[in-house]
Formats: C-alpha cells, sequence, structure tokens
C-alpha cells in the first residue's frame, strides 16, 4: 500500500517524463503514435478531473451553508447556478441553437446571463485603473517621471485621436511617424526584455521539470518536499 | 485655493467613474469619426498571409476567449473570419475556453450567412475539449482522435470539407485570437513552431509586450486588442464594431492623461501658492 501511495507515482512521473522528452526529439511513427495515445488519454483524464473538481467545490459550498460561515448565502447561489445550468444544458443538448436557428434555453443563458455577467466583471477594471491612475500615479522620483513619460507616449500612440493631434503638432520636427516610433520600442528594447525573462522562466520550468521527473520535487503528491 | 486643490485631489472617486461612462457611453451615442487611425506592421502580418493563400486553401482559427475580453477579441475574430471566407478558404476551428463556445459559434454562423457559406462544405466548427495542452498536440497529428464530432454533434470524418484532412499540418495558414492562457505561447510551443506552421496571432492589450517576443519569428503578425482589430477591419474594408469603439477608446485613453496630468499637478499648484 505504501508503496503505491508513495514510490508508484514516482516511478509513473519519471517514466512517463522521460519518454514525453525524448519523444519531442524522435521523428518515428512508433514515437507520434505513443504521443497521440498519451495526449488522447490527458484528454479523458482532464475531463473525469471536471467531476473531480464539481464534487470538490460541492463539499466546500455545502460545509458553508452547514456551519451558516459569512456569506453562505453565496453558496446557495452556487448551487442554483449549477442546477439552472445543468438542467438546461441537458434540455437543450449542449446547444445553444437549434437545428432551425431558434435560440435555446442554454443560448439564452449564456447570451443574456454570462455575457454581460463577464463582461461587466472585466469592465470594472477599467473604472479601477482610472481611479487608481489619479490617486497614485504621481511623480515623486526621477524613474516615476519616466514611467509617466513613456505612459503619455503609450498611450499617444495607441490611440488614433493621439497619433492625429502628435502629427498635427509637433509630430513635423521627427522623421518618423509616432506609431513607427513605439513599434520600434515594442519590438526592440521590450522585445529583448521581454525574450530575456522567457528564457529565463523557461529555463526554470526546465530546471522545475527535472526535479519532479527525479523525485526532488514532490509538492504535488501531497507532502512538504 | 487651497482647500479646493485638496477636495479636487480627494475627490470621490464615484465622480471619476461618471467622468469614465461620459468618456466612453457619449462617442458611442453620437459617433465622433476621430482621425488618426494607422496600420502597423504587427497587424498587417497576419492580413498579408491570409490575403497571400489561394482560394480553397485550409486556414485554422482557434476562438481562445470569453465573454470577459468581448469587446477587445470579438471585432478581430469576426474580422480575421470574414476576410478568410472572402478569400474562398476552407476554415477549420476550434476553441481552447469552453465558454467561449457559444462566441465561437456566433462569429462563424454571422460570418458564414454573410459570405453565403455552407457548413460542412465552407467551414466547420469542432469545438471545445478539456486539456489543452493535449488538445493542440493532439490536432497536430489527427483531429478526428481529439475531436471525433463537431460541436453540431456531427460525425467530423463525414464533413465533406474535411474529406482530405487529417491534421493542422495541412493547414496554409494558423490564426489563435485569445485572451489569454490557454492561448498563443502554447499553440507556438505545441504546435506551430514544433511543426513548422505559419501563424498569426490576436490578443488583450495588456497581453500584447508579452506576446512580442513571438514576432515576427514565430508568429507572422499580432493584432492587439480593439485598435488591431479596427486596423484589420480597414485593410479589409468593412469597418465595424472595432472601428465605431475607437472614439470611445480615444477619449477613455485621453481622460487617463487629463487626469493624470491634474494629479501631478495639484501639488505643484499648491506649492507655488503657499
Amino acid at each position: 500500500m505504501l508503496f503505491i501511495k508513495r514510490q508508484f507515482p514516482l516511478v509513473v512521473c519519471f517514466v512517463v517524463g522521460v519518454a514525453v522528452a525524448v519523444q519531442y526529439y524522435i521523428p518515428h511513427r512508433i514515437s507520434q503514435d505513443f504521443i497521440e495515445g498519451l495526449s488522447h488519454w490527458e484528454i479523458i483524464i482532464a475531463a473525469f478531473a471536471f467531476f473531480l473538481g464539481l464534487v470538490s467545490v460541492t463539499q466546500v459550498h455545502v460545509a458553508k451553508l452547514r456551519r451558516r460561515s459569512p456569506g453562505w448565502g453565496f453558496s446557495l447561489f452556487f448551487f442554483g447556478g449549477i442546477l439552472i445550468g445543468v438542467i438546461t444544458g441537458f434540455l437543450s443538448r449542449g446547444k445553444q441553437i437549434t437545428e432551425a436557428g431558434a435560440i435555446t434555453s442554454f443560448g439564452w443563458m449564456y447570451n443574456n446571463m454570462l455575457n454581460p455577467l463577464q463582461g461587466t466583471m472585466f469592465c470594472l477594471l477599467g473604472f479601477y485603473i482610472v481611479s487608481a491612475a489619479y490617486r497614485a500615479f504621481k511623480v515623486r522620483s526621477l524613474q516615476a517621471g519616466v514611467l509617466l513619460a513613456v505612459a503619455v507616449i503609450f498611450i499617444f500612440s495607441r490611440v488614433p485621436l493621439g497619433q492625429y493631434l502628435w502629427e498635427a503638432t509637433i509630430g513635423g520636427f521627427f522623421p518618423w511617424q509616432l506609431h513607427q516610433m513605439v513599434e520600434w520600442v515594442m519590438n526592440t528594447p521590450a522585445k529583448a526584455a521581454g525574450r530575456g525573462i522567457l528564457i529565463g522562466v523557461s529555463l526554470g520550468a526546465v530546471a522545475t521539470s527535472v526535479k519532479i521527473i527525479a523525485g526532488i520535487e514532490r509538492q504535488y503528491m501531497g507532502g512538504k518536499d | 485655493m487651497n482647500d479646493f486643490l485638496d477636495k479636487l485631489a480627494n475627490v470621490d472617486r464615484r465622480y471619476l467613474f461618471l467622468l469614465v461612462i461620459a468618456a466612453i457611453l457619449f462617442p458611442i451615442v453620437r459617433p465622433l469619426a476621430l482621425p488618426g487611425l494607422k496600420v502597423t506592421d504587427s497587424v498587417k502580418g497576419v492580413y498579408d498571409q491570409i490575403e497571400a493563400l489561394p482560394a480553397g486553401s485550409y486556414i485554422g482559427i482557434s476562438f481562445d476567449f470569453d465573454p470577459a475580453s468581448k469587446p477587445e477579441i470579438y471585432p478581430m475574430a469576426l474580422a480575421v473570419t470574414r476576410h478568410a471566407f472572402r478569400k474562398n478558404l476552407k476554415i477549420v476551428s476550434m476553441n481552447l475556453w469552453i465558454t467561449g463556445t457559444g462566441l465561437a459559434d456566433e462569429i462563424l454562423t454571422l460570418a458564414a450567412n454573410e459570405a453565403g457559406k455552407k457548413y460542412g462544405e465552407d467551414y466547420v466548427f469542432l469545438g471545445w475539449q478539456p486539456s489543452p495542452i493535449a488538445v493542440i498536440t493532439g490536432v497536430f497529428m489527427d483531429i478526428y482522435k481529439v475531436f471525433p464530432k463537431d460541436q453540431k454533434g456531427n460525425d467530423a470524418r463525414s464533413l465533406p470539407m474535411l474529406k482530405d484532412f487529417r491534421n493542422f499540418t495541412q493547414l496554409g495558414y494558423f490564426v489563435t485570437l485569445g485572451a489569454g492562457s490557454p492561448g498563443l505561447p502554447h499553440w507556438v510551443q505545441f504546435g506551430a513552431d514544433k511543426y513548422k506552421i505559419k501563424m498569426g496571432g490576436g490578443c488583450t492589450a495588456v497581453s500584447e509586450p508579452g506576446y512580442r517576443p513571438y514576432y515576427p519569428v514565430q508568429i507572422t503578425g499580432l493584432i492587439p486588442a480593439m485598435k488591431g482589430a479596427a486596423e484589420y477591419e480597414s485593410l479589409i474594408g468593412m469597418p465595424d464594431k472595432a472601428y465605431a469603439g475607437l472614439d470611445a477608446i480615444s477619449l477613455g485613453h485621453f481622460l487617463i492623461l487629463i487626469l493624470l496630468a491634474l494629479c501631478n499637478l495639484i501639488p505643484f499648484v499648491k506649492r507655488f501658492t503657499k
């Protein structure tokens, strides 16, 4: 039993990890079939993981309701949402529009509930950015001044009115147009920094992966190290 | 004077919210047609590739976004789909974000109806499957193992358009229009770069700097947010939602500029009046 809980996951992780990494460099039919089969497995397992997630989140909300924890009313909304979503989903067979072109109950929920709710949540960000910028974006140091200057130039370049105003006023003093200058900034220094970060992150990911495959990093098993 | 400046500096944020609403709503209600839109090379990088494809070629489009990012991604997705139909390309589409399935379906249906294209003959929508990296890996090997049925429940092999199509390596070009993860980097790392497929992308404004390192080597072009979508709409000569939203973007950004100037000027004026 202890072997199944401790050693077996490590063996599976090592074998699959090494096989998948090596497979990438072998352009052979057997190698292709192997990764194809593995990807198929992964999709099936991921589908089952959704059920596991549903069970887990249900347990959390049931416990909240039992204990009458603060905000327990939201858990009722959670169960209501799940129930309505699942029922309408089954009734509509997962389709939003029927073959005849009529909208299903599931489609109605998607268009009139999910769409505006998600859109509203995301657009709130814009309001808070404006408020935060007004309160916090104050030039108190040279670095803050540089940041503000870059922000202003980028705002000018990212909106048509800014580009128009720039060209109608000081744009004539520069040999390039504003959007060309900003494209250069994005494609040269910003990209160089971005690539550096990306390479660093990737090397870190490789190192972590090697540690997991070798069994040095075992947090995924639920232990400490 | 200083009292007024203090009040201005500590103005209730609800007034700022009202200003934002006014700056965005006004140009939507009364379009201003502000000038100044310039087409950038990165947007043209996607347009040129699609434009160069011969009629009948396969193009892959992955709609990797959800309703939260609809204002930024939907217009470019519609513009790219319209462009592909206008070029008589065969669209093989799918999505990696489950909550975006309805939007993808809507875009394809809308553009297909406009162009008089038929489902199964001119375009297919494979839908969504869990585990995005496995899906990306899978569609470059055998799409029927990942998507045995399309979004409508048809046997994918039975669709006339897919008669000679086995996997994404047969695509003339691939575009991912995404709002985050899973999205463009995954398509580059596990698909297009490995199988040497030309691809382009569209993204939210906040993702653009993060995706720039892939341009122009791994991706031929990048359409950033609503402005990029408006550029694309102007390239295909079909100004639509993104183009209409440019005024709101312009005024919204300029409101931020004014507020930034104000919040930095207030301490300065206060010191000067003392």
